[in-house]
């Protein structure tokens, strides 16, 4: 996945807890993790209706037929 | 009111869908306040798995999982003795016990199995009820 490196500020308050909760060279990873969901957090409450919730992220995903076959084939015993 | 069974090949094919073909299929049947959408109780399962192996970034296969929980689609338990007829049906047309189990449904309800499953079309679709997508 390809990445941009960027600079951010937080209250001190803040980047005291978040080194205190998040092990070394995990804040990037969090930072992520938290942006994303509170993206979706306002996608939701911008777009409630959850059918146009989910067709909106139709063609999201990458995989060709064959892959979504084997992926599902997997899973089975 | 109309029975349309889905599988997890047209709820992981849609998210993949440049063309929009799948999803405006799958829109149309969400839509339409004279249509049923079941489904099997695999399903939750089956397009959970999928999605674990085609995208390796958990918190976006959570956001497909949230998104794909919250659609109208009525999950049903299928009881010993119809599992039996799944297992004949699988048997007779070479398929999958998972696959066989949509489309027994369909023909139960007496309705129509969307799938973009090629492969399980090309075996099945002598029964009728069944319908291909993509």
């Amino acid at each position: 996945m390809n990445t941009q490196r960027i600079t951010i500020s937080m209250p001190d308050y803040l980047y005291t807890q978040l080194l205190a909760a998040v092990p070394t060279g995990q804040i990037s990873k969090f930072v992520s993790a938290a942006t994303e969901d509170k993206i979706v957090s306002r996608r939701l409450a911008q777009n409630p209706n959850p059918i146009e919730h989910f067709l909106s992220l139709g063609g999201t995903l990458k995989a060709t037929p064959r892959q979504i076959r084997n992926a599902i084939s997997r899973g089975r015993l | 009111m109309k029975n349309y069974i889905i599988d997890a090949s047209l709820i992981v094919t849609s998210l993949s869908d440049k063309s929009g073909q799948v999803n405006k299929k799958l829109q149309s049947l969400l839509s339409n306040r004279g249509t049923q959408l079941l489904s099997t109780v695999f399903l939750d399962f089956e397009v959970a798995n999928a999605i674990r192996f085609l995208d390796r970034d958990i918190m976006r296969v959570k956001n497909y999982l949230d998104a794909f929980f919250e659609l109208p689609i009525k999950k049903v338990d299928l009881s010993k003795g119809q599992i039996q007829k799944v297992v004949n049906m699988s048997f007779t047309n070479g398929t999958t016990v998972y696959d066989a189990s949509y489309h027994f449904l369909a023909i139960s309800r007496d309705g129509i199995f969307v799938t973009c499953d090629h492969e399980y079309f090309q075996k099945s679709h002598h029964l009728n009820h069944i319908q291909l997508l993509a």
